[in-house]
């Protein structure tokens, strides 16, 4: 696949993911930038501590 | 330019809620491709996972493997990541600094404000996505 094509496939992802994302009940999307930010960093937390459970 | 985006970028860039500048960010990294690189934990991916349904989570995958592989979590030293937490990261945080000092990378991207008040004689530039973009 051609640099182009590639552009071109990348574009159409990201055109999708948003339509999707679009289609979401507003009550599963953060409604602020600070309450996505929020929601990341509390996944974040979570991960890492399954992380080291895992590990211990 | 390499670059590290933090998931923020990622559900940012892809509408998960309006940021304007990451959508942007997203766009000009797949028209300049493969002028830039871009470098993805596996952190970074569970984290995008679990905060967008399965189906936009696949096209996310398909975006970002267009420009990488992901990087498993434990290639990156252990020491590293204690250093950036001396800094006074939290230990997930950390790791995230450290792998972008691992990878090489020139710039952080993130709109987290623990990174942003990062000192600033890292080996690497924390920048939100508005100021990365005037980079490229």
């Amino acid at each position: 696949m051609t640099p182009s094509q590639r552009r071109t496939k990348m574009k159409a992802n990201l055109l999708k993911a948003r339509e999707e994302l679009g289609r979401l009940s507003p009550a599963k999307r953060p409604r602020t930038a600070e309450e996505l930010i929020q929601r990341v960093r509390r996944t974040r937390e979570k991960i890492w501590e399954e992380k080291l459970a895992s590990h211990s | 330019m390499l670059l590290i985006l933090d998931s923020n970028e990622y559900l940012f860039g892809l509408g998960l809620t309006r940021g304007v500048e990451s959508e942007k960010l997203l766009e000009r990294l797949i028209e300049k491709y493969p002028l830039h690189r871009i470098r993805v934990p596996r952190l970074v991916s569970d984290e995008v996972r679990r905060n967008l349904p399965p189906q936009t989570f696949a096209r996310f995958i398909q975006i970002v493997q267009t420009f990488t592989l992901i990087d498993e979590d434990a290639v990156v030293p252990f020491e590293l990541g204690a250093r950036y937490e001396a800094l006074g990261l939290k230990p997930a945080d950390a790791f995230i600094a450290a792998y972008a000092e691992w990878t090489g990378a020139d710039v952080l991207v993130t709109e987290n404000r623990h990174f942003l008040t990062l000192r600033t004689d890292l080996p690497f530039r924390v920048l939100r996505a508005e100021q990365c973009l005037k980079l490229l």
